[in-house]
């Protein structure tokens, strides 16, 4: 069961996690004024997975709450947790700093929404 | 619902006689899938979306000049018995017509009619089958 601060939040409906592109964050000399093709590191990128599935209700009202859930935990200024996926595999120090519903409700059967979530382990300035 | 021969059958203002079959048919217009990270199989489907078409074939003897628009929209009409009058009920539905289509066959003019029922609310089902 995966979780996020102790939370199943996505478990009403299948999901799916996958991590963003890994490695330095580049930008061009060109952009610094220097005249040539060369790139310069700045570091590694900071760390994100996201999770894409569907919260699952039998109404209206409880997919709702279940939206509510996941909203409740978008907060200012973020504060990292844990994020575990369905295989057991932790990421430690993530933020939520994003979740995307999908255009439409879709009521067939139940009351769902697909949506994506990012988490990003967040790089704090000194 | 496959009615042959129905009873009463009409497109607002039109009586239509000659009806051989009546066809009502739900398919999905969209269908919500979803797969986990457990395992290769699909595990949440729903169909979200639906759509009831109505077939309906009429034959004539002779020639059929007044044919609905494709894009009419009214109130269709028919009765259902089911073995006995006693038991018969009759079916409405608002309407619009997406084909109407002629063809000769077997020495009889045959007029095909599709429609496609429409709900009033997008909860309640167009047609009670």
């Amino acid at each position: 069961m995966s979780s996020y601060k102790g939370q199943d939040i996505f478990g009403s409906g299948p999901h799916r996690f996958s991590a963003s592109p890994r490695g330095q964050l580049l930008i061009s000399a060109l952009s610094q004024n220097q005249f040539d093709p060369s790139s310069i590191p700045l570091g590694l990128l900071e760390e994100e997975v996201r999770v894409r599935g569907r919260l699952v209700g039998t109404s209206q009202a409880q997919l709702r709450q279940r939206i509510d859930a996941v909203n409740a935990l978008l907060e200012n200024p973020p504060t990292p947790g844990t994020l575990i996926d369905e295989h057991g595999k932790q990421y430690a120090g993530m933020s939520f700093v994003r979740f995307e519903e999908e255009d439409r409700t879709d009521r067939g059967r139940v009351c769902s929404v697909a949506y994506e979530a990012v988490f990003r382990r967040l790089i704090v300035m000194q | 619902m496959l009615i042959l021969d129905p009873l009463d059958v009409s497109f607002g203002a039109r009586s239509w006689r000659d009806v051989r079959s009546l066809a009502v048919s739900v398919e999905a217009a969209r269908v919500a899938e979803s797969w986990s990270d457990l395992g290769p199989w699909c595990v949440f489907a729903d169909v979200p979306e639906r759509r009831v078409r109505v077939q309906i074939v009429r034959s004539f003897e002779g020639s059929e000049l007044a044919a609905p628009a494709v894009g009419d929209e009214a109130l269709l009409t028919f009765t259902v018995s089911e073995g006995g009058s006693e038991s018969a009920r009759q079916v409405v539905a608002r309407c619009v017509v997406t084909a109407v289509r002629h063809e000769i066959a077997q020495g009889k003019a045959v007029q095909r009619l599709d429609l496609l029922a429409l709900s009033e609310t997008g909860g309640a089902t167009p047609i009670e089958m």
